[in-house]
């Protein structure tokens, strides 16, 4: 980086790192509910029962929250 | 849509996917299809466009190579070196080349007489993000080893053993497989839609105007709106292969970063 003209080169790096923030919290966010919910509905076929599809896809999405927060949120 | 249309006149066909299958122009040669043919026009216009532009540089540009310059230094510069950071050099023709290539073939989605975004078969984008998966993967083993690379993207640090149980298949999940699906599928998904909007109002307009005098009075609007459409997705086209190109370099960017 150049150092004549870090103020707004600063800024826009920032600005689009936080695009790229978003978009890597929405690819967590979907792979948590497709990984956990996956396996939850696999167990609801295997032991036929109904609540694992929900309970994988709650686990999912608290494991990609807490995801996004250990990558993300705490600086 | 489809229902009240075909209610208001007699059998108007709504577009759909069967718009996007397009038979090949030689019979029994299966690749010799409309997309492909793009494909290769696309390429064709990059290469002669930018050597042209770049053919008699000089220190006080013309207007072409202004603009040849102006797409360059915008990947070069504005993805290349804020993303990826020093080394960003030896990435910045790929990029510049996904970019162009990418951008070239959503124009042709509103170009008269070629309209037809090429990247709206699947196949195209699925390619195009299985080479920038095997890009950012090998910038990271390469820079790193195998083990230390997975192991980053396996196991974040400074979490209690047994939450990786939970934490790890969403980390291998988003890196291998989210990540080139998402990548793909919204360049294609926006791309077909775009394309099956446009398909809509035109085809739709033009079915009105066949109508009855009512409907003749409503079809003006359908191709107003048509056309208004149009311009959003000029610049839906360029975001998109904005986004393709950023998510490439932030992926890069990653892969070489020691620590997240």
């Amino acid at each position: 980086m150049s150092s004549n003209s870090q103020g707004p080169d600063k800024d826009r790096e920032s600005k689009r790192a936080e695009e790229g923030a978003l978009w890597s919290i929405f690819a967590y966010l979907l792979s948590g509910l497709i990984v956990w919910g996956g396996i939850g509905y696999g167990l609801d076929q295997w032991l036929d029962k109904n609540f694992f599809t929900l309970i994988g896809l709650l686990l999912g999405m608290g494991a990609a929250l807490y995801l996004v927060w250990l990558r993300f949120g705490r600086k | 849509m489809g229902k009240i249309l075909a209610a208001t006149g007699e059998g108007f066909n709504p577009p759909g996917a069967k718009d996007f299958d397009l038979p090949p122009f030689i019979d029994g040669v299966a690749f010799a299809t409309k997309p492909i043919l793009l494909l290769f026009l696309s390429v064709a216009l990059i290469s002669f466009f930018f050597i042209v532009s770049s053919r008699k540089a000089a220190v006080v540009p013309s207007k072409l190579q202004f603009a040849g310059e102006g797409v360059y230094s915008f990947v070069r510069e504005g993805l290349g070196r804020e993303i990826i950071g020093h080394d960003f050099l030896k990435f910045v023709p790929y990029l510049f080349t996904l970019f162009t290539f990418i951008l070239v073939n959503n124009f042709f989605g509103i170009i008269p007489l070629i309209q037809f975004p090429t990247m709206s078969r699947v196949s195209f984008p699925y390619v195009l993000a299985v080479i920038t998966f095997l890009v950012f993967h090998y910038v990271g083993v390469k820079k790193q080893g195998v083990i230390k690379y997975i192991k980053e993207i396996a196991f974040m640090p400074g979490v209690p053993k047994p939450v990786y149980i939970l934490l790890t298949p969403i980390e291998i999940a988003t890196f291998f497989i989210v990540r080139p699906l998402t990548l793909s599928l919204r360049l294609f998904a926006n791309m077909f839609a775009g394309h099956l909007l446009l398909l809509v109002f035109f085809l739709g307009g033009e079915h009105l105007l066949m109508g009855a005098i009512g409907l003749k009075i409503v079809s003006p609007f359908a191709f107003i709106i048509g056309i208004a459409l149009t311009f959003f997705e000029f610049m839906i086209q360029i975001l998109q292969a904005y986004i393709f190109t950023l998510l490439t370099a932030l992926y890069i960017a990653g892969a070489l970063a020691d620590e997240h």
